[in-house]
């Protein structure tokens, strides 16, 4: 591997993370607070260590070739030193003083899980709230580039599902460079978050407010400002505006820009895995309406529809905002929660799980081994629209698939050492995995994932980070194969 | 008119065949020198031995200003390159003959919104059969069916039911219903136009034409049971399969394909997407069983070897397929085959020779299509020419050729099936019906 270039770009990327302090240090000032110097202190480490890097590990004229080992080791660390850098302020400004919480709450921001330690979020400073989200943001843009640069060589299968998406249904990549594929995704990005500012904006909900939750909802993050989450705002305009935004960034980002440049939405009706996500989401909210409805009929009609709209997409997309406590739902809905868990939404968005384009793939591959069986000598093709999914890739797929549960169960045993129930210990692995953040029982969505002891929230920071990088990005890096020159 | 045929395999010689017969001045040019011989021998046509794409040679073959140059060689990027570098001589008409679905004329005219490097026609045989194909695979219980004037009128061409009650009746007698004419039984490899004394007899083709929606009767009468078509096999997965089970796909209708080649058919799984694909031989008698071939509605024997289609039609009959269409491509097998009983035949061949000559024929003509064959013709014209003799008198006062049957006139938008009191007016268009020999009689009589 290449040390000088990875850690180049890594150093390149810090300081960015580093100057992006600076906006929430704005708010300091314009609220006059104390956590601006927090900010400004974390501002010149963060920055300064990634000049550092940068200057320190200068590539020479033939060394700045990124191959395959180049690429996962940029976004580990990348991730990696966000995510250490970004306890900074949280430290400085003694919002958090437990080195494992800040940790806990940074990972969770820069993966874009949600989960958070803090019993009081309304007691943290302006800045360092706005940090707290910004995070998210930042997370999420992250993976958006991430996803197209680098995932693409990972064969986790992801990305194909989305090049075979978008080679047959939109013009061949967005554009031939990846560099402007970039651009463009970004730019859908960034206008989704606007539009839902404005929106919330528009339902009452001060500017700040209106931006941290825009930056959590688009990125499928979950901090709220608020302890109470979404639900603080007793608002149905506000929740059926997140519910849509929610599920807006749960589709490939990918589908957005032909419909500006094409004026028309055939890259949505057209597009298999946005049509199954579609069907999921149904389903789900169709499921748990009729048992809410039947359980809670004094709730109304309107109020369950949204009460089982808001969280079955809330899950889904991996977001993880909530506006009741569904720990007291019945059983089946909460199954129901627990499983879309594992699904998750669209490959090419922000959202984290194994994706929809997955197990499409999947279920498609099973119909042909079923066809096989009947026909011993057939031969067969599965295919997503006229793009062919070659076996290597369906097995990727398979390997994923197998590492994401198995993770998940063995980490679910490892966490319950502390002596924590049956279901919390479950929802705890499975929701740090597939970064939806809160789980049922004791880290329900009225609850914080505080009471865990320090080696388990680092344990599921650890989490986090592997299912945000889709388990191979990082799991390749503890192969000592990798090392050797 | 001045023809230039690049390439002397089975198409383009029957095509420079066909021309020469109607008087027109064929030039082949053919890189094979034995190949050359055989043309020399057997067609009066000028043969230039050499590289039909070349400057020189075609040169030598007189190309310039010639009115037509067909480029049918087995080599698409040929084909394409000899039309071009014609087009640059001053050729009238190009026509190639190209192959692969990679250079899909209607997809590149779909793009550019241009004719494909300015040639006139691109045939694809194999996309011409897979197209006729699908059309008798649509109307399982007639032989054939051709259709006119915008699809108003039809001939169809059938087998009479086991239970048809009117054999050896003659034809005078017979209660068909109105507005439907039989225009001819071919009996014996012949063509018979039937008087009123001829009769039908088992076994017989028969030819009938009618208004499109007066054709329930004309089926009726003749009881032909409408079968609904739902499991299709094709026998080898060559080009023509490929182009037939994408568009039986489209109309959700079940296929099946057998193919030997395992690269072929993981080329087919690629591009189809509800087509069962088959690795195996279809002369595998078991797997054929195993796949419940014979159990199918229809099937289709398209591979390479003429023998093998013969063998495996004839044996899958015998196991109780009703319905098969079989593909021959050599000619000289046509006779023979009928008599051991496959009864439906496609030549891509013959189909582009078909194809070729509608696009050639004059302007006034709308289409012309071939029946049995090259035996009879149908021929959809315009009369526009205000001095012909035929117009303004009784039909059955006109001396047509023998052989000439004027089956239906569309005159402003009504169709009328004439009788023998009928007048043809100035602007009609009319089907004929005729023997290939008079074709040159009845241009003249038409102006």
């Amino acid at each position: 591997m290449n040390k000088k270039v990875v850690f180049h770009i890594v150093g390149m990327n810090l300081t960015i993370v580093g100057l992006s302090m600076l906006i929430p240090a704005i708010w300091s000032f314009y609220y006059g607070t104390k956590d601006i110097y927090a900010l400004l202190i974390s501002f010149l480490i963060t920055s300064g260590f990634g000049l550092l890097l940068f200057f320190y590990f200068k590539p020479g004229r033939k060394e700045n070739e990124i191959h395959y080992k180049e690429g996962f080791a940029v976004v580990t660390f990348t991730w990696l030193l966000a995510s250490l850098f970004g306890t900074l302020p949280f430290i400085l400004s003694g919002d958090i003083v437990n080195i494992a919480d800040a940790i806990f709450e940074s990972t969770s921001g820069f993966t874009t899980t949600g989960s958070t330690i803090l019993e009081d979020i309304e007691a943290l400073q302006p800045g360092i709230m706005f940090w707290r989200s910004l995070t998210h943001w930042l997370g999420g843009m992250g993976i958006l580039v991430l996803f197209i640069a680098i995932l693409s060589i990972t064969g986790s299968g992801g990305l194909q599902v989305y090049k075979a998406e978008s080679t047959s249904l939109i013009d061949n990549k967005l554009r031939p460079k990846l560099s402007e594929t970039a651009k463009i995704l970004w730019f859908t990005y960034v206008m989704l978050t606007l539009f839902l500012v404005m929106l919330l904006l528009a339902g009452g909900m001060s500017f700040f407010d209106s931006l941290c939750h825009a930056f959590s909802a688009i990125a499928t993050g979950g901090f709220s400002t608020k302890n109470l989450s979404i639900g603080y705002y007793d608002s149905s305009y506000i929740q059926w505006i997140i519910t849509i935004f929610m599920f807006l960034s749960g589709i490939n980002f990918a589908l957005y820009y032909p419909v500006y440049k094409n004026k028309n939405f055939k890259s949505f009706y057209k597009n298999a895995e946005f049509k199954l996500y579609s069907l999921i989401v149904f389903l789900s909210i169709s499921f748990t309406f009729v048992i809410l409805y039947r359980t809670f009929p004094e709730n109304g009609f309107m109020d369950n529809i949204l009460d089982s709209a808001f969280h079955v997409i809330s899950v889904i997309t991996s977001t993880g905002f909530a506006t009741t406590d569904y720990n007291l739902w019945p059983e089946a809905t909460r199954i129901v929660l627990f499983i879309i868990m594992f699904i998750g939404a669209s490959t090419g968005s922000t959202v984290g799980s194994i994706k929809i384009g997955r197990y499409l793939i999947l279920f498609k591959q099973t119909s042909q081994e079923i066809k096989k069986i009947l026909h011993p000598k057939v031969i067969t093709k599965t295919k997503i629209g006229d793009k062919v999914i070659e076996d290597k890739m369906v097995l990727n797929i398979l390997q994923f698939f197998f590492m994401f549960i198995f993770i998940f169960i063995i980490s679910a045993i490892i966490i319950s050492f502390q002596r924590i129930d049956f279901v919390t210990a479950l929802t705890a692995a499975g929701a740090s995995l597939t970064n939806v953040g809160p789980g049922l029982g004791m880290v329900g969505p009225m609850e914080t994932y505080s009471h865990f002891n320090n080696f388990n929230k680092m344990y599921l920071s650890f989490l986090m980070l592997l299912g945000r990088l889709e388990l191979f990005t990082v799991l390749v890096l503890l192969n000592p194969v990798f090392w050797k020159k | 008119m001045k023809v230039i045929v690049i390439g002397a395999g089975k198409v383009g010689f029957s095509l420079a065949q066909i021309l020469s017969s109607e008087k027109h001045d064929v030039t082949v040019v053919e890189i094979d020198e034995d190949r050359s011989e055989v043309l020399r021998e057997k067609l009066d046509v000028k043969v230039i031995t050499g590289n039909g794409a070349s400057f020189p040679v075609l040169e030598d073959a007189d190309v310039r200003g010639a009115d037509l140059f067909l480029a049918v060689t087995q080599n698409d990027e040929f084909n394409i390159l000899a039309s071009v570098i014609a087009k640059s001589m001053d050729v009238k008409k190009t026509v190639a003959r190209v192959r692969n679905p990679d250079y899909d004329f209607n997809i590149s005219k779909k793009i550019t919104r241009e004719r494909f490097l300015g040639i006139d026609l691109i045939i694809n045989p194999e996309k011409v059969a897979a197209k006729e194909i699908s059309k008798l695979i649509s109307v399982p219980e007639l032989v054939n069916v051709e259709y006119f004037a915008q699809g108003k009128i039809q001939t169809i061409e059938f087998k009479p039911n086991e239970s048809f009650e009117y054999y050896n009746v003659p034809l005078k007698d017979l209660p068909v219903p109105d507005r439907c004419v039989l225009i001819a039984l071919l009996r014996d490899e012949e063509i018979i136009i039937p008087s009123g004394n001829d009769q039908i007899r088992r076994d017989d083709l028969v030819f009938a034409l009618s208004r499109t929606k007066d054709i329930q009767e004309l089926t009726n009468f003749f009881n032909l049971k409408k079968k609904k078509i739902n499991n299709v096999t094709l026998l080898g997965g060559e080009r023509v399969s490929f182009y037939l089970a994408r568009i039986l796909e489209k109309k959700k209708i079940n296929v099946k394909i057998i193919e030997r080649d395992p690269f072929k058919c993981e080329e087919l799984a690629r591009n189809l997407d509800n087509v069962l694909i088959i690795n195996g031989d279809v002369s595998d008698i078991n797997l054929l069983k195993e796949e419940g071939v014979d159990k199918s509605d229809f099937i289709v024997s398209l591979t390479n070897d003429d023998k093998l289609n013969l063998l495996v039609t004839l044996f899958l009959k015998h196991l109780g397929v009703e319905k098969s269409i079989t593909q021959i491509r050599r000619s000289d097998y046509l006779p023979l085959i009928e008599k051991i009983g496959v009864e439906n035949i496609i030549s891509p061949r013959s189909l582009t020779s078909a194809a070729i000559l509608n696009f050639i024929k004059s302007e006034s003509i709308i289409s012309l299509s071939l029946l049995a064959g090259d035996k009879a013709q149908m021929l959809e014209v315009t009369l526009n020419n205000k001095k012909c003799s035929i117009l303004d008198k009784p039909l059955k006062d006109i001396n047509f050729p023998c052989g000439v049957i004027v089956g239906a006139i569309t005159r402003d938008d009504d169709i009328i099936v004439p009788r023998g009191n009928d007048v043809l007016k100035y602007g009609d268009n009319i089907v004929l019906f005729m023997l290939p020999d008079c074709f040159e009689k009845i241009q003249k009589m038409l102006g």
